[in-house]
């Protein structure tokens, strides 16, 4: 019989389902989610002014600091996580021979990173309790006027680095690195128990 | 009949919901809307504590925040809360309260001795008392530490639930009573994010029993319309049962808020940024300070008012009030107008705002005004008041309760923590706001502004951010302006002995601050310490105001010549829990998992943690000893093929044009001659020219290389790589981007080790030639991206396996499958250690921050001609000594015996004896059967042949050692290719 192919682990490894009952006076249950996909980091040398230029041209936009903004016909996001930083995150496989053609001209302006299986396991937090949830961890402003769906920040939940996005008012992705995302997974399912919790299986 | 005390109507409480609860065991009814405090009071429950230090009887004297007596335990067990505040515990069924600091009973309290020892325990006493004979001291201070305090704290484990919140507002409003609902209301309308709080379980404040009007409704109804308002926002929150405690810079409020007794929450801490914010805290009546004037039954004039207006309680059956400015009369108007009998208004100033006297007069009150209360006289509770008349007459008017007021003292608690100074404002006897610091307004009684009109209009325009008599401001009808007599101490009759006390709480009286004032603590922060004045659990609310007013006379000095003491956070007490939250127990810090956990876990492996990781120590076997199953793990690595899970490895990927420059420049060894395909070891040094970490690294490509940091170190050198492309070289080209957690990491070590790999990949050359020692290959394995670098750790034929962590634990899976004929087996981290030890590798007990490249044996490593980080200090002629410890092995002298790590290196086992080195690692080696160890000797090398001893005076060890070459196992390095 032939070896099995080498197989993909989530970070997570939990059975879907509800965590914590919602009470009553719960505007509704947090819902958590791990979500499968592709990440590379470019980081640009110096000021980062040549990877922006390359990253209009080539991604069909360039995220301005603290903003998530959607880029290769609307498949992949682009974060800007620090300075001259980018994180292009992706569903898996839609990064594979990422930039297309020769990369002499990319690496001569930047470092391209993969980070499919670092620092960006990705949890989704959906629901009107997401917010409240990483209110409790973060010192963002998470006003819907302030960080806004598009928007996104390099922050920390309870010493660990994280990458928050909005994607709509009541989505949240939360890039983590991978030996911590069980902790966070804890952390942030514990947080909602005021709330309701409820696993939902993991997405790709 | 039950709650005695319970007027007949009036009170917001819920008379259809009783309660039960009990006091010191005993049972009690109380009503839904009932705090701790008011029941008891309905229930005639008088004293409720004994002072601090001469143990006298003290009941109720507030009911608020400020509570200096009535401090009780609530609950019991791990949930025993001490030091509680009766007066903000809601009152629920079941719940369940106790008195503390006497013994054996409230009732009967033996420590009441103190209180006729009182002449030896003047203020400062332990100061002078307990100095000689100085070895008594130990005998002393547990005396003085079991005496000292109120309540005792469970030693059980908390186990409530405390959470933390963070919000972000245009404006905060701190108190919701008229001035701060005004200001909520104004932002609201203005469309601002607004958070509203207020320490009580009921917003309104004093609007909750004002007669009033305000916009043409009843203050109550007015307040009830503004939160539904304020509720019906999105843009507004408003939290009850939550206090204000600390105001910190860039306008952060930390608020405390309690949940309801059955909540899943107890307790929640948060922390609030606020673009600005409208403090109005209000102000604490202030006591008078006059003879026996803390027996249980003297309480602040408002208090009295709010239990009959708020509770429906009278605080007793007949009342005198003692006030030196007009608030206090509507105390004597409410409770006559509630049934409760006023036998006198006693007033030091001579003339009263006439309309005050009329109504007393309607309502029969005898007003003596131009008169003091001297002293208040009882067995355990108030039965008389002493009353010196203007010209020199004195009566006694029975009574069971001294109504007091002093003036009010603003809380100007929070602006002052803000940064914000304080001034004195004569015409109201107190300190009220100065400028504020940060971006802060406060308004109300906590400003000084009394009368409610203007507390209106301030809230209100501070909260839209505009000039005070903005469109839409509440009004309400005129009232007189405030008036007052200051009147900071009452004399005493001549000869008496009652005490006269300033800080009730702390039992500090007016003879200890004129005794402090004698001996020269004069300043009001010596006068706090020296005396205890305002160190209690009320921080003084009550008796700061008095006492450095006192002291303010006794120098000849203007009030705000002696100023205030420094108003710090908390406002009010905090559980401790609440700021620790939920980081307890596992969750004080992440746990970092490496991606091959599950498995470790599934085989039950001895985890350990390494920093925030957790990694496997050891695999035991059925029937296995802890170092049976290392040392076998051991010697199957020497033996056939080992696989460990190095995982935790920091892994820092450096690309860009310039990164051979900087990998040059970073590591103390030559870099540059490294070629794409090769590995080499690396050494880091600090600034200071010690060793930083150790590791590898790859050229994966011209421009690409993959440095391996230490599990400890991983973080730090990420820093220090970035700390210098930002700062001393950013001109350089290079992008240097941590991977650890991108890269699962498999060492397989062991003469098998190639031909477990090669059963792994048969399709890759993995000869000698193709991939010698420190050869690097990027392959792949079904498609997944595999670098495979031949390093090792173990001084055995290895190869480090590196691949996308969400394939690590596949990979490991497989590996294992393709080493089953070779009984490939995994191991751990102590038979790691114990490898690396046998082949005198250095690893975190030798790189300890305080070695140098030559202390490690390494000193030729570091270039001689270029420049990298650590060489110029490098030369400092400290580091160039060769009387330094350096790295020596050591065996056992006599018979084999373990050598512990950590023991100093001498010639003789003696305290005080020269130290000439320590043992940095040592274990017990499988593969030589024997114990050794690694450590640092004076002259290093050079003392290789002689013999110390290895000395433990921690654990009273001493074992001959001799001094050997540092490498035990395979000198020649032979087995690396073999």
């Amino acid at each position: 019989m032939a070896e099995p192919s080498l197989a993909y682990a989530p970070a997570i490894d939990v059975e879907p389902g509800i965590v914590h009952p919602t009470p009553d006076d719960s505007p509704g249950p947090l819902r958590l989610r791990e979500k499968r996909h592709d990440c590379v980091q470019l980081a640009g040398f110096g000021a980062g002014r040549d990877l922006a230029a390359w990253l209009e041209e080539t991604v069909g936009a360039c995220a301005a600091p603290g903003a998530a903004v959607p880029v290769l016909n609307q498949e992949a996001l682009l974060l800007a996580t620090g300075p001259a930083t980018w994180l292009l995150v992706a569903e898996p496989g839609r990064l594979a021979g990422f930039p297309p053609g020769p990369k002499d001209g990319l690496h001569a302006i930047a470092a391209l990173t993969d980070f499919s299986d670092g620092r960006s396991v990705a949890f989704e937090l959906r629901g009107p309790a997401a917010a409240q949830v990483l209110a409790m961890h973060l010192g963002l402003d998470l006003d819907e006027a302030g960080f806004a769906p598009g928007r996104c920040a390099a922050t920390g939940i309870h010493a660990m680095q994280v990458v928050v996005a909005r994607r709509e008012p009541d989505v949240f992705l939360v890039l983590v690195q991978r030996s911590f995302a069980a902790s966070l997974w804890e952390i942030l399912l514990d947080s909602a128990l005021s709330y309701g919790a409820v696993v939902d299986p993991a997405a790709s | 009949m039950t709650q005695p005390f319970r007027l007949a109507r009036g009170g917001l409480v819920d008379r259809s919901q009783s309660l039960e609860f009990t006091f010191d065991g005993a049972a009690y009814q109380g009503y839904r809307g009932d705090t701790l405090a008011s029941a008891l009071l309905a229930n005639g429950v008088r004293l409720l504590g004994r002072s601090f230090k001469y143990h006298r009887p003290r009941g109720l004297y507030s009911a608020g925040v400020e509570e200096m007596n009535a401090l009780v335990r609530i609950g019991s067990g791990a949930r025993a809360e001490p030091n509680t505040r009766a007066t903000q515990v809601e009152l629920y069924a079941g719940l369940e309260a106790g008195s503390q600091n006497r013994w054996p009973s409230l009732r009967f309290d033996l420590m009441a001795v103190n209180s006729l020892l009182a002449p030896l325990f003047p203020a400062g006493f332990y100061y002078k008392t307990f100095m000689w004979p100085a070895r008594w001291w130990r005998g002393y201070e547990r005396i003085i530490r079991k005496a000292a305090g109120l309540g005792v704290a469970p030693a059980l484990p908390d186990p409530d639930r405390y959470e933390k919140k963070h919000a972000h507002c245009d404006v905060l409003v701190v108190g919701a009573g008229p001035a701060g609902l005004a200001a909520a209301l104004a932002a609201c309308r203005k469309g601002l994010r607004v958070i509203l709080v207020d320490e009580r379980a009921q917003a309104g404040g004093s609007l909750l029993f004002d007669a009033r009007k305000i916009d043409g409704q009843a203050c109550a109804l007015w307040a009830e319309g503004v939160i539904r308002e304020l509720q019906g926002s999105p843009r507004a929150r408003v939290l009850t049962r939550c206090t204000a405690f600390g105001y910190y810079d860039h306008n952060t409020v930390a608020l405390a808020e309690r949940m309801a007794p059955a909540a899943p929450v107890r307790q929640r801490l948060w922390h609030v940024r606020a673009a600005r914010v409208v403090l109005a805290a209000g102000a604490i009546e202030r006591p008078l300070v006059f003879g026996n004037n803390d027996l249980p039954g003297v309480m602040l004039a408002s208090a009295v008012r709010a239990y009959c207006n708020q509770y429906g309680v009278a605080a007793g059956r007949k009342i005198v009030v003692f006030t030196n400015n007009d608030h206090a009369y509507e105390t004597a108007f409410d409770l006559a107008a509630a049934g409760v009998a006023v036998a006198a208004v006693v007033d030091p100033r001579a003339e009263v705002r006439p309309d005050l006297g009329r109504r007393l007069a309607e309502l029969n009150i005898a007003l003596h005004a131009g008169s003091t209360v001297r002293a208040a006289t009882g067995r355990r509770r108030v039965s008389v008041a002493h009353i010196a008349h203007a010209g020199g007459a004195s009566s006694a008017v029975p009574c069971d309760v001294l109504a007091v007021s002093g003036g009010w003292a603003p809380s100007v608690h929070l602006h002052s923590q803000s940064g914000g100074k304080v001034v004195y404002d004569e015409s109201i006897a107190a300190f009220i706001p100065g400028a504020a610091k940060q971006n802060a307004v406060s308004v109300g009684a906590g400003a000084g502004q009394f009368s409610l009109a203007q507390s209106l209009r301030a809230g209100y325009a501070a909260g839209a951010g505009e000039s005070p008599g903005v469109a839409g401001t509440p009004v309400c009808e005129a009232e007189a302006p405030f008036s007052i007599a200051p009147l900071w101490v009452v004399p005493s009759t001549p000869g008496g002995k009652a005490k006269r006390f300033v800080d009730i709480q702390d039992d500090v009286t007016v003879e200890d601050v004129a005794l402090a004032a004698r001996e020269n603590f004069r300043s009001v922060e010596h006068l706090k310490r020296y005396t205890t004045l305002g160190m209690g659990t009320d921080q003084g609310k009550t008796s700061n105001i008095n006492g450095l007013a006192i002291m303010a006379d006794l120098r000849g000095d203007p009030i705000p010549a002696v100023g205030t003491t420094t108003f710090r956070p908390p406002y009010t007490p905090v559980a401790l829990g609440l700021f620790v939250g939920r980081e307890t127990g596992k969750r004080f810090a992440p746990t970092r998992l490496t991606p091959m956990h599950a498995w470790h876990v599934e085989q039950r492996a001895v985890l350990a943690t390494a920093g925030l990781w957790l990694r496997p120590k050891l695999y035991p076997r059925a029937g296995e000893s802890y170092g049976e199953s290392w040392q076998r793990e051991c010697r199957h690595v020497r033996r056939r093929a080992g696989m460990v899970d190095v995982s935790t490895l920091g892994k820092i990927d450096i690309q860009g044009p310039d990164a051979r420059e900087f990998v040059d420049r970073v590591y103390a060894n030559n870099q540059a001659s490294l070629a794409v395909g090769r590995a080499r070891y690396g050494l880091l040094l600090r600034e200071d020219g010690l060793v930083m970490d150790d590791g590898t690294l790859a050229r994966l490509s011209e421009n690409h290389y993959f440095m391996t940091t230490t599990t400890a170190q991983a973080g730090a050198v990420m820093s220090h790589l970035e700390f210098l492309l930002a700062t001393a070289w950013p001109e350089l080209k290079v992008r240097a981007t941590s991977v650890s957690d991108h890269f699962a990491q498999i060492a397989l070590a062991g003469p098998d080790s190639r031909s477990i790999l090669q059963a792994l990949l048969p399709h890759e050359d993995l000869g000698d030639e193709a991939l010698p020692y420190m050869g690097v290959r990027r392959g792949s394995l079904d498609g997944v991206a595999l670098n495979i670098f031949r390093v090792s750790y173990s001084g055995e034929r290895a190869y480090e396996l590196s691949i996308a962590a969400g394939y690590g634990l596949s990979l490991w899976r497989k590996l294992l499958v393709a080493g089953a004929s070779c009984e490939l087996a995994p191991y751990g981290t102590e038979a790691m250690g114990a490898l690396r030890i046998e082949k005198g590798h250095v690893a975190g007990p030798e790189l300890d921050g305080r070695t140098s490249a030559a202390d490690l044996g390494m000193g030729k490593l570091a270039s001689k001609k270029r420049a990298f980080i650590g060489r110029r200090l490098l030369e400092r002629p400290a580091l160039q000594d060769a009387d330094r410890p350096g790295l020596v092995g050591l065996v056992p002298a006599g018979p084999d015996t373990a050598i512990s790590a950590g023991s100093v290196l001498t010639e003789k086992a003696v305290p005080g004896h020269e130290t000439l080195g320590w043992v940095s690692s040592a274990t017990f080696s499988p593969s030589l059967n024997r114990h050794i160890a690694l450590g640092f000797v004076a002259s290093g090398p050079a003392r290789i042949g002689q013999r110390l001893l290895a000395w433990s005076p921690l654990q009273g060890r001493e074992v001959p050692v001799e001094i050997v070459a540092p490498v035990f196992f395979d000198p020649q390095g032979e087995r690396l290719h073999g």
